[in-house]
């Protein structure tokens, strides 16, 4: 199966579990961000760091100059979007994180309407999930595929969606069955379409490792 | 109208099949979005809710509760 020739690695900063530790989380949060990591439930503490770090490190990079960390603070508006300040100013750009297992990802995007990044572990779903989820389209789709493709296709379908729910600034809210997602038979985005209007995007995926599927979506133009 | 005792029960029994967590680790007060390891996992676990309520057309309404017992609340006016 051949996957998109654009690397959107280099767009993103990844973060392993085994790359930080509890004891790193002063050097790299402040003081505020170490007190709403109190706030999780022990066994989303780490992942939720991981994400905070993976996306200051995209921002450092996306300044590039060598910004403090504790410079940088990220924190999330009452309706669930992420957004930094840098020297205690807020910043214009976009930044998206996620995080699945034992591995986050974070990035900046500037000029665009909307950023979202996914990352899941491939996996299995029963086929009543894949059906609360997926148009009719994308179920007919889904049953004509084989193979490697066909594995793929439902995951790689949630995380194209909870991608663009992120960049829309909605999550969850946004009903996965309201996104349709065109994917070609190369498993290519061709469009995706929110409420039956088509977005002005460009989405990017690639496999991670094997074991995951990384998406980024740039939305230029939200109808 | 079920008691809201009745109507916790409920929940956390669901909470318990669909997403394996030990019942007496599930409280009232839990975060629905924290029981759930994911996004994938916390929206199978609003469509099983749907689905045993029948509230198929509230979407809408279940991904705005926030804790095991606003879903309590919500069934005990609804069944």
């Amino acid at each position: 199966m051949k996957i998109q020739s654009e690397n959107i690695l280099d767009s993103l900063s990844v973060i392993t579990d085994s790359q930080l530790s509890a004891d790193d989380y002063a050097t790299y949060l402040t003081a505020h961000e170490r007190a709403e990591l109190e706030n999780k439930p022990d066994k989303k503490k780490h992942l939720s760091a991981m994400g905070r770090v993976a996306v200051k490190n995209s921002i450092r990079r996306d300044a590039g100059s060598a910004i403090p960390y504790h410079a940088i603070e990220v924190f999330t508006t009452s309706t669930g979007v992420p957004k930094y300040k840098i020297d205690n100013q807020e910043q214009s750009g976009h930044i998206s994180i996620s995080h699945t297992k034992s591995i986050a990802i974070g990035g900046v995007a500037r000029n665009v309407c909307g950023f979202g990044l996914d990352i899941e572990a491939i996996r299995v779903f029963n086929e009543n999930t894949i059906q609360s989820f997926m148009t009719d389209i994308e179920w007919t789709q889904y049953r004509t595929l084989q193979g490697e493709n066909k594995s793929l296709f439902p995951t790689l379908m949630w995380s194209i969606k909870e991608a663009t729910a992120k960049a829309l600034g909605e999550g969850l809210r946004l009903h996965p069955k309201k996104i349709a997602v065109k994917l070609d038979g190369k498993l290519q985005v061709e469009h995706i379409s929110v409420r039956g209007s088509k977005l002005e995007a460009k989405t990017t995926w690639t496999l991670f490792e094997s074991l995951y599927i990384m998406v980024l979506i740039q939305i230029y133009e939200k109808s | 109208m079920k008691n809201l005792e009745t109507a916790v029960a409920e929940v956390i029994d669901i909470i318990w099949k669909q997403l394996d967590i030990p019942k007496e680790n599930i409280q009232g007060e839990n975060l629905i979005s924290d029981l759930a390891d994911d996004s994938i996992q916390l929206f199978e676990l609003l469509t099983a809710f749907e689905n045993h309520y029948q509230i198929k057309a509230s979407y809408d309404d279940v991904i705005k509760f926030e804790t095991v017992l606003d879903i309590a609340k919500y069934v005990q006016e609804k069944t």
